[in-house]
């Protein structure tokens, strides 16, 4: 097993490297260039030009995209244009804001999910499962980002006054420092809540909906007559024989779902204004930040391949029948 | 005579399908003393498996439904009536069932062990090492070698043969005193169906179980079986005790399929098939529902059901065996 977690590792260099060319060749080929931002047109060329030079970006582009090539294998992405820090500072200030989100995310994705295809599948064609059907089919047709503004706009307004303890935004209030462990754990908790229900709930929609299919295979397979045959209890029946079954196919979604999830985070960051590389990216490519979108782009592809590695390894923990030798 | 173990009467389960309403099982009743073994024949889709699903309620509840006056009594108690819980103590406990499928009749992610344990600590519990005890001497009863590391295999490190010990095993967990056994050695090769079939008849001895023994197969049914029912479209058409039936078979369509076993000492040449196909069962039932296929049809055959005369120490539903009055 460790041998295929490195080949699939070894694999994923090509891949990475990929990757990074098409952040740079997308990111030369859009008009503009980190001094943009520095739009006074008071400046004098020549500083601009002194400035362009500072960071390297007065050289051939293919001796550019060479030290960027130096840097995804060396990991030191350089300076942020725009923060003064080192990239692996900044980003690593963000990324475990970004996989608390994503996590957290990830798992009420998944529970939620399979929680509401199971009582969709068993209760097929009943009232509940009509209903959970028309509302998961909608929910999956909104977008993360609509979906968080109208969250930011109902929590916010006095629409609901019962609401308005919920935080819009940020991951820590201000008095933060001042907490207990447990009230700073309640207090991120509260912040959390509406960014993991704009950033998931769609996905946990879609989820509900493999889940409902995977369970109705399930119950009609043989060895779950057998276990009732058994006179085991239907609880048992369906979650020892048939759940267990059915998460299988589930975990490989797992994989699949993770782009889609990060993807999501970039929105649903800025719109929460969360402190995590969502964020950071976006605010890097409007700036023209060039390091910070290189080193950032990279990341999430590292992120990407090793969740996919994760969840073929987990598939293998699920079903004996799978081995990786 | 001592009430007898099984007795079903009038039984009938009707499906909803999209063509209609499929009468699977017309009206059978039959009984069953205490360790006595009963081979219901018949070929593919005359209805033994729903009756025998029927008797332990396994039946999918939003597609089947026995219909009124049908009766199935296990230790004089109605089982058609019986709440789930009490049919789950009766399932399992006090009758067993083994399935056609060994393959897929057990659930691939759990240890066998495991699957032969968990009737136990359904219906008895106890200790886990006692029911680790039980579950090694139930393995090594149905001949699986070294049942101590055996009970640790998943289902697909195993053969087929030894998949269908697994599920007696199970079966036999609780000592029950019916076994059904549908068509359990169908999915085996033929060296192996004979073994399993001797298993089988062995513990029924040993158990002194009752054994209701299904199979498309009257030389499989032949080697066990005290009394035999044959089954065409869902009804009894013709019942008797072993050698006599063999012998004198009162219904054409036993004739039929005695013919169509393949002897050792038959001359060369193509097997006796019975020519046509059995009837819809959605189709109403007008007249003997053999006729269509039958050598010696009357014209009263078309019109009349015949009724379930005596005939040679068994009954048979046909004309030809109406006594001359």
């Amino acid at each position: 097993m460790l041998r295929f977690a490195g080949r699939r590792l070894l694999q994923a260099i090509p891949l990475l490297l990929g990757i990074v060319t098409l952040t740079f060749v997308v990111l030369h080929l859009a008009p503009g260039d980190p001094t943009a931002i520095y739009f006074n047109p008071n400046i004098p060329p020549e500083v601009l030009d002194r400035m362009r030079a500072s960071m390297g970006l007065d050289r051939p582009l293919h001796v550019q995209y060479l030290s960027w090539v130096r840097a995804f294998f060396t990991g030191d992405f350089g300076y942020s244009y725009t923060g003064f820090r080192p990239v692996a500072e900044v980003l690593g200030d963000a990324l475990p804001n970004t996989l608390l989100l994503g996590g957290v995310s990830l798992v009420v994705i998944f529970v939620v999910g399979c929680f509401v295809g199971t009582v969709q599948a068993v209760r097929q064609y009943g009232v509940s499962d009509t209903i959970l059907t028309v509302s998961s089919l909608a929910i999956y047709s909104m977008p993360g980002f609509w979906l968080g503004l109208m969250l930011v706009l109902m929590v916010s307004s006095s629409w609901w006054p019962d609401l308005l303890w919920l935080p819009v935004s940020g991951m820590k209030s201000v008095d933060h420092e001042f907490l207990s462990p447990l009230g700073r754990l309640a207090d991120i908790s509260r912040h959390l809540f509406l960014p993991v229900i704009a950033l998931g709930l769609a996905s946990a929609a879609g989820i509900a909906r493999y889940m409902r299919g995977e369970m109705l295979e399930v119950i009609q397979q043989d060895y779950v007559r057998t276990a009732r045959a058994k006179g085991l209890r239907e609880s048992r029946v369906l979650i020892k024989h048939a759940l267990r079954n059915a998460l299988i196919p589930i975990i490989s979604l797992l994989g699949l779902f993770l782009p889609l999830l990060i993807g999501g985070s970039v929105v649903i960051e800025v719109v929460f204004s969360w402190p995590g590389m969502g964020r950071t990216m976006f605010d890097a490519i409007l700036a023209r930040d060039y390091p910070v979108v290189m080193a950032s782009t990279f990341l999430f592809g590292v992120l990407v391949v090793v969740g996919n590695l994760l969840a073929d390894l987990l598939y293998a923990a699920v079903d004996p029948r799978i081995r990786y030798d | 005579m001592s009430t007898p173990l099984l007795d079903v009467a009038d039984l009938s389960t009707d499906f909803d399908t999209e063509q209609g309403t499929a009468h699977a099982v017309r009206g059978v009743s039959f009984s069953l003393n205490p360790g006595e073994t009963l081979g219901l024949v018949g070929e593919s889709g005359c209805g033994k498996s729903v009756t025998a699903l029927s008797i332990l309620g396994l039946l999918p509840a939003k597609r089947a439904r026995t219909l009124e006056g049908s009766s199935v009594r296990f230790r004089g108690e109605e089982l058609l009536s019986a709440t789930s819980s009490r049919l789950r103590e009766v399932r399992g406990n006090g009758i067993g069932m083994v399935f056609q499928e060994p393959m897929t009749s057990l659930n691939p992610v759990l240890r066998v062990g495991e699957q032969i344990a968990e009737t136990i600590r359904e219906h008895e519990g106890g200790r886990n090492d006692a029911i680790r005890g039980r579950v090694i001497d139930l393995l090594a009863r149905v001949g699986i070698p070294d049942p101590d590391i055996r009970c640790n295999a998943y289902p697909h490190q195993l053969s087929g043969g030894m998949r269908q010990r697994v599920m007696l095993a199970i079966a036999l967990a609780c000592g029950p005193d019916l076994l059904i056994a549908d068509e359990p050695t169908t999915a085996l090769d033929v060296t192996i169906q004979a073994q399993i079939l001797d298993l089988l008849d062995g513990l029924r001895r040993e158990l002194g179980m009752a054994l209701l023994l299904i199979s498309h197969d009257l030389g499989v049914v032949a080697r066990v079986a005290d009394r035999v029912a044959v089954m065409y479209a869902g009804r009894i058409v013709e019942r008797g005790r072993i050698p006599e039936l063999f012998e004198k078979a009162g219904h054409p369509y036993t004739r039929g399929l005695l013919r169509a076993i393949p002897r050792l000492d038959a001359r060369p040449g193509p097997l006796a098939a019975i020519p046509g196909q059995v009837p819809d069962p959605h189709d109403d039932e007008i007249g003997c529902p053999f006729a269509p296929r039958c050598t010696e049809v009357m014209t009263r055959c078309q019109t009349e059901l015949p009724p379930e005369f005596s005939s040679g120490g068994g009954t048979s539903r046909c004309w030809l065996a109406e006594p001359a009055d």
